[in-house]
């Protein structure tokens, strides 16, 4: 077990440092609906994908004393290559798909591609769930799952009845497990707090 | 149910991190369990207890019990 012990860094300087990171999301999604399928709109969506990770990993470097497992270690250093695959096969489906080569079969091919690391961060998570000895961790992260899965699909149900009764536009599916991962960042702190 | 974990770890001279090292547990299972927060499984229950050198019902006493001893 590796003790990661909270930095000396002043106070404001941390939090600075973490707001930057965080404050990448809100501007990824600015970046994105501003430019649209540009070069630009990868960009953001780098910083949508990566900056919660960031500001989490800041977070817990400069305000917590904490113990990092082995297994969540191995669980973020899956994480983030996965993510790296998932962007490199984002950016290649989307030549791809500019040059014409996404018609016929193969096209069904080239648009699901980006979707399987998306699936494999779920089973990144098993496997983390799975190598974890520690119970209480389990126990948390599974309450953390259930609640971000619970509030993932509730929501998806509100909203494609109201999307169903024409009250609210169309939203992609892939949405659905972006909005579980972000829930997940909220409800995993909440939980570790039943057992603190 | 109750333990008495952490007047067992202190008589020792043990933080809650050597605890948890010598259990292979993180620092925060340690404080859950000593807090009653959260109840370990019967395998680390009986690590716990090996490690110590008592009986199980020596570290963990039923809720039910300890009140009608208490």
């Amino acid at each position: 077990m590796r003790a990661v012990v909270a930095s000396k860094l002043p106070a404001g300087l941390r939090w600075t440092l973490v707001a930057l990171a965080a404050g990448g999301f809100p501007l990824g999604l600015l970046i994105v609906a501003l430019t649209w399928w540009s070069a630009w709109s990868w960009l953001g969506a780098l910083l949508v994908s990566f900056s919660p990770l960031v500001a989490a990993r800041l977070y817990g470097r400069f305000f917590r004393a904490q113990d990092i497992r082995p297994a969540m270690l191995r669980y973020n250093q899956r994480l983030t290559l996965n993510m790296v695959v998932y962007f490199a096969l984002l950016m290649a489906s989307i030549i791809l798909h500019e040059r014409g080569l996404t018609e016929g079969a193969l096209g069904y091919v080239i648009a699901a591609v980006p979707a399987l690391p998306i699936v494999n961060c779920l089973v990144l998570m098993a496997r983390w769930l799975r190598e974890e000895s520690d119970e209480v961790v389990r126990a948390m992260t599974l309450d953390a799952i259930v609640w971000a899965g619970g509030l993932t699909l509730g929501e998806a149900t509100v909203w494609g009845f109201l999307e169903t009764f024409g009250k609210v536009p169309n939203l992609w599916m892939w949405l659905a497990p972006l909005a579980f991962f972000a829930q997940f960042g909220i409800t995993a702190p909440l939980a570790a707090r039943k057992y603190r | 149910m109750r333990n008495c974990l952490r007047g067992l770890r202190t008589e020792r001279g043990w933080s809650q991190a050597d605890l948890a090292e010598r259990l292979d547990v993180s620092r925060q299972s340690v404080n859950a369990i000593e807090t009653g927060k959260y109840d370990p499984s019967l395998p680390l229950a009986f690590r716990i207890a090996r490690l110590f050198d008592l009986p199980i019902e020596a570290v963990f006493q039923d809720g039910a019990e300890a009140d009608a001893e208490g």
